[in-house]
């Protein structure tokens, strides 16, 4: 597996998450993505930059372009604040949990739009969250 | 600044939301949305979204909330032209809209809006008969 | 590198595949390669296995190469590129022969014409970049961009790609290209016999060369074969999930077989792009032809009517069979709030009763 492309947005206002998602829908569209894969994870991305900017109080997005050794061509987003951190994992994955003014579905919900979802967290540790989708 | 403007027809409020919705703009409609449904006495309110690329667990709670403030008022609100990868994200996503109404595109979302205000519209094939 | 690691890969015949031969030298020299080699224990597929190993043969060759003695290149490639330029029709002539008499030869699929033809083509693009390029760029990262060999591979690729398509074996496909080196190195020996050590670094050269364009006619086949097999899941897919307009704003989607993921995810797909395109705001989900009905099943068909019901369609659940009846209360599975009924007709007449239609006999009742 390989990174042909990476870039870095910021996320400090929701006009930065508009932004984000007309690039994932970009990227998508230009390495031919699926509509719905695409809505998917445009969906995802812009469920967690939302947690990023209210519950993380900002940070920034990496978006990489992978290649897979077979050919498969995957999109990855890395989340990353330093804000709070999240004390349960587990229990903020379940719908309907929120400490916020959200649906509380965020997190579990982005989980079931992407491929794969790894989230690292704790107490006052910041929040890091990594999705990728295949094509 | 980008607004979304709110059309008028009969007694019906119209509104397609053609750019990408951001946040504020979101919260911007509701408010517009809720007082001019008390200004025009509205009976009912068609949310267009067939243009909408992304709805999110944000958007879908704008639109639930929009359909209850808009109820509270006497108005009933119809949401047209949710796309097909749109609704199966939505599905996915695990939003489920429980008070939302749903049509497939602007003109069967009017007919809705008709007859749930009880205005007779003439058969058009599509109505339910009475029974 | 210690020199009796270095001995002990010249020693290696060269091209060869056997990795059991040559397995310590690569544990000992390169450990990575160990990793590479369990790859043999593992049960992968046949040809990837083959690919890792001619791979593997392949960077000892390019490393017994780089560790010997430097010879004066431009001397033995010119030799190549004489008898390439200059007897390219006896090359040529030798080769269809090799081809023509070659055990994997299949003249079913390609004719004598055509072969003489894709033969001519690929000698002459093969001539003209190892005269441009004098050979000295083959073990190097350059030759994947070079023009010329670009122009080689390409046309090799293309060959491949059509007799992937065709039904060629992956051996029979590679045998094209590999069976060119028998009539090079007669025509060099003819050509060198008075220095064997010089015409030895030729034949090399050769060897690496000819073997890196088999190596990716290989690929490209696999490459090929998997493209096919994509293309028949495809419209397989597409095949088994029809969606019928049983009439104006009525459509039946027949699931017939069993329901995995991807399967639903195409057929959810398909129903609501119909019913967007349709207009039609009910559809029957006729499930007749469904195997089984377990929990999975039960939760992909609620997925697809939720979003149906967001567009703004309603659905209808028809021909659930006694048995599956049984066999989904005994589960606990259940449609919920979606209207369920027994037979397609029975949907059909429910859907013709919400549009406030009314199907009767022409001639009045007697």
């Amino acid at each position: 597996m390989s990174v042909s492309q990476s870039e870095t947005a910021q996320i400090q206002d929701s006009e930065d998450i508009v932004r984000l998602r007309q690039r994932v829908r970009d990227v998508m569209k230009n390495e031919g993505f699926s509509l719905v894969d695409q809505t998917k994870m445009v969906t995802a991305a812009s469920e967690l930059a939302r947690n990023t900017l209210i519950y993380g109080g900002g940070g920034t997005v990496i978006l990489d372009i992978l290649k897979s050794q077979v050919g498969r061509v995957g999109l990855r987003l890395f989340f990353e604040d330093h804000g709070p951190g999240i004390a349960d994992i587990d229990q903020a994955l379940k719908d309907g949990f929120t400490t916020g003014v959200g649906l509380g579905l965020g997190l579990g919900g982005s989980k079931r739009l992407v491929n794969e979802f790894v989230i690292d967290s704790g107490p006052d540790a910041g929040t890091r969250i990594t999705i990728t989708r295949w094509r | 600044m980008d607004t979304i403007p709110i059309l008028q027809l009969d007694d019906f409020l119209l509104i397609s939301i053609q750019v990408e919705m951001h946040d504020r703009l979101a919260l911007q409609l509701q408010d517009e949305l809720t007082e001019r449904v008390v200004k025009t006495k509205a009976k009912g309110v068609l949310i267009d979204i067939s243009s909408v690329e992304t709805v999110d667990s944000f958007m879908g709670r704008m639109l639930g909330n929009i359909a209850l403030m808009t109820q509270l008022l006497g108005a009933e609100t119809v949401v047209a032209g949710i796309r097909p990868a749109v609704a199966i994200t939505i599905v996915e996503l695990g939003l489920s809209l429980p008070n939302v109404r749903t049509a497939l595109n602007v003109n069967s979302g009017m007919a809705m809006l008709r007859q749930l205000a009880g205005t007779s519209v003439g058969g058009n094939g599509h109505e339910r008969q009475p029974e | 590198m210690r020199p009796e690691d270095a001995d002990d890969l010249q020693s290696l015949p060269p091209g060869s595949l056997d990795l059991g031969a040559m397995s310590p030298v690569i544990f000992r020299y390169k450990p990575d390669w160990g990793r590479m080699t369990a790859l043999n224990t593992i049960n992968t597929n046949s040809s990837t296995k083959k690919f890792c190993i001619t791979r593997l043969a392949l960077e000892i060759q390019a490393l017994i190469h780089h560790h010997r003695k430097k010879p004066t290149m431009p001397q033995i490639n010119s030799k190549t590129v004489e008898v390439l330029t200059q007897r390219t029709k006896d090359v040529l002539e030798d080769w269809l022969r090799a081809q023509l008499a070659s055990a994997t030869l299949r003249l079913d699929l390609v004719s004598e014409n055509e072969l003489r033809k894709q033969s001519h083509d690929f000698l002459t693009l093969f001539a003209t970049a190892c005269e441009a390029s004098k050979l000295q760029d083959i073990n190097t990262p350059q030759w994947d961009e070079a023009p010329h060999w670009k122009e080689v591979r390409e046309y090799l690729s293309s060959i491949t790609f059509s007799r992937a398509r065709q039904g060629f074996s992956s051996s029979e496909t590679a045998t094209f290209v590999l069976s060119l080196k028998q009539p090079l190195f007669s025509h060099l020996r003819q050509l060198m016999n008075s220095n064997s050590e010089e015409l030895i670094e030729t034949m090399w050269t050769v060897t690496v060369l000819i073997d890196k364009l088999a190596l990716l006619s290989t690929e490209n086949y696999q490459q090929g074969r998997e493209e096919i097999i994509r293309r028949q899941q495809q419209e397989l897919l597409e095949l088994s999930t029809p969606v019928v307009k049983a009439w104006d704003g009525v459509l039946i989607l027949p699931l017939i077989g069993t329901l995995d993921s991807a399967r639903t995810q195409i057929i959810m797909e398909n129903l609501l792009q119909t019913i967007l395109d349709s207009g039609s705001a009910l559809a029957i989900v006729d499930i007749t032809g469904v195997t089984t009905v377990d929990t999975l099943v039960a939760q992909h068909l609620l997925k697809t009517i939720a979003a149906a019901k967001l567009m703004g369609a309603d659905c209808i659940i028809s021909g659930i069979r006694p048995q599956i009846a049984q066999t989904m209360v005994h589960l606990g599975v259940g449609f919920g709030e979606v209207a369920t009924k027994a037979s397609l007709a029975d949907a059909l007449a429910e859907s013709f009763k919400r549009l406030g239609l009314t199907v009767g006999s022409l001639q009045a009742p007697a």
